[in-house]
């Protein structure tokens, strides 16, 4: 009597906690998603939980029965036989059929994920420490995306905002209604581009492209987040991805709006620039771009950055200094801000640098020099 | 040899190729497998097997592959 009292509540107790679980605030489950594909995912994942939800009540269940019916204080006597032919088929042929029946839609889902053809829009995607830029194929449009999350927000020394280390400068933008193939590569160490409501997370392995599609069906527009899911570096934890899905029109006219801006940025260069201009930006420049291997003020980390603070090439050496923005250090974490940076942001930072933190040489870089070194 | 393998029939050694596939077998026809020399049995059997698997995946893949169309 007592023992029926007490199985009666705990599998009350049970069940109150699975319809709570149901409701999904809880947040613990994987995410149903946006597109069909999620949601086929997220379908198999659940029904595939809830076989072996099955599986575990009854094996359990048939265990701690059998243990109970037959205890020792009752005078259970163990049996003795050592085959059983009928048992052994029933305990194989039963879990292939489960087996089976599991991996037939698995399969089908599986398939369509791979089938990357017909696309309407390409986007490479290319992986950095740490960041991530996209080009997005036969359209001229190319940028890279940073974190835009504060050093100081890390370093507590700021309000930590509601997106914080999953918020970018430059949003990927992607039309609804039309299928996106993405073309996976990285230009240093393995990365992986993951966007949970997607249902895409692939490695971007250096040399080599993999793929990825999505198609956001129409009326999904918003914005969707995401990281890197790859071990990649210190900053692994700072490249995060947010994809910005917006219609057709839209996304016409955010085109448009890309090739306008590059122009702009091009006769900007040809333009004048004080020395108090080019070292406001060169700040903002430096605290986005740089201060993460360069340290915030200048002072390097580790053995590994070097820091700007007296460095000779920094206080000596305008050619070189323009040539290490422009081309990079090759076979170092020093990568090449051509495509990443406009001119004007360019002879800024380098203006910066020149006479931030104590390097007072005076020196400014106009945007022409630049213009000038890239040729 | 061959005879008495043959003799066996299809249906025996049928029997036989699944065993080996699903690792289940009572001990009398186990005995019976392993008995004597019968080396061309046991090679057979176990290509059976090997046949009946590959044919298994195939049969599994073609189900779960959508139709080309
Ligand atoms: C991912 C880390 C990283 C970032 C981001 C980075 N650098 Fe570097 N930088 C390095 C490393 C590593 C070196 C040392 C390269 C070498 O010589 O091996 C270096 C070297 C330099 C040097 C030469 C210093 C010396 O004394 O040799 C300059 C100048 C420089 N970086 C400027 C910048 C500027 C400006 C930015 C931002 C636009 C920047 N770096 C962003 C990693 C980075
Ligand atoms: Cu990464």
């Amino acid at each position: 009597m007592k023992i029926r009292t007490w199985l009666s509540l705990s599998s009350i107790a049970l069940l109150l906690s699975l319809s709570s679980l149901a409701k999904a605030e809880w947040g613990v489950n994987m995410t149903e998603g946006v597109t069909e594909i999620s949601q086929s995912i997220y379908d198999l994942h659940m029904l595939i939980f809830w076989i072996c939800v099955a599986i575990g009540v009854v094996v359990f269940g048939v265990m701690f029965y059998v243990m109970f019916k037959h205890r020792k204080s009752k005078g259970a006597v163990a049996a003795q036989f050592d085959e059983s032919v009928t048992l052994e088929w029933l305990w194989t042929v039963i879990p292939t059929i489960i087996l089976i029946a599991m991996a037939v839609p698995a399969t089908k889902t599986l398939v369509e994920m791979y089938d990357a053809s017909d696309a309407q829009v390409d986007i490479k995607i290319t992986g950095y420490q740490w960041k991530w830029q996209y080009d997005y194929l036969g359209e001229d449009v190319s940028f890279f995306s940073n974190l835009s999350t504060s050093r100081d927000a890390v370093y507590n020394k700021e309000e930590k905002g509601e997106n914080y280390l999953l918020e970018v400068d430059k949003e990927v933008v992607i039309p609804t209604g039309q299928k996106v193939r993405f073309l996976i590569t990285s230009n240093d160490v393995i990365h992986a581009w993951w966007v949970p409501e997607f249902a895409v997370k692939k490695d971007a392995i250096p040399g080599y492209v993999n793929e990825s599609w999505v198609n956001v069906p129409v009326g999904q527009e918003g914005i969707y987040r995401g990281q890197c899911a790859e071990l990649c570096g210190v900053d692994h934890g700072f490249m995060p991805i947010v994809v910005r899905a917006v219609s057709q029109a839209d996304y016409a006219t955010w085109l448009d709006e890309q090739r306008a801006e590059k122009e702009a940025a091009a006769l900007a260069a040809l333009g004048d620039y004080s020395f108090d201009e080019l070292m406001t930006t060169g700040a903002e420049v430096y605290a986005g771009r740089c201060a993460a291997c360069h340290g915030q003020n200048g002072e390097g980390m580790g053995s590994m950055f070097p820091p700007m603070v007296g460095s000779d090439i920094v206080l000596n050496d305008v050619e070189k200094h323009i040539d290490i923005l422009i081309n990079g250090v090759a076979g170092s974490a020093m990568q090449s801000f051509a495509e990443q940076l406009t001119d004007v942001e360019i002879a800024a930072v380098i203006t910066y640098e020149r006479n931030a933190w104590g390097n007072d040489t005076g020196d400014i870089v106009t945007p022409r020099d630049i213009i000038d070194a890239r040729q | 040899m061959t005879r008495q393998f043959i003799g066996l029939g299809l249906w025996k050694f049928l029997q036989s190729v699944i065993s080996v596939l699903a690792g289940v077998q009572s001990q009398n026809k186990r005995q019976q497998d392993f008995a004597g020399d019968n080396l061309l049995r046991i090679i057979s059997t176990c290509l059976g097997g090997a046949v009946v698997l590959i044919l298994v995946v195939l049969v599994m893949v073609n189900m779960a592959l959508p139709d080309p169309s």
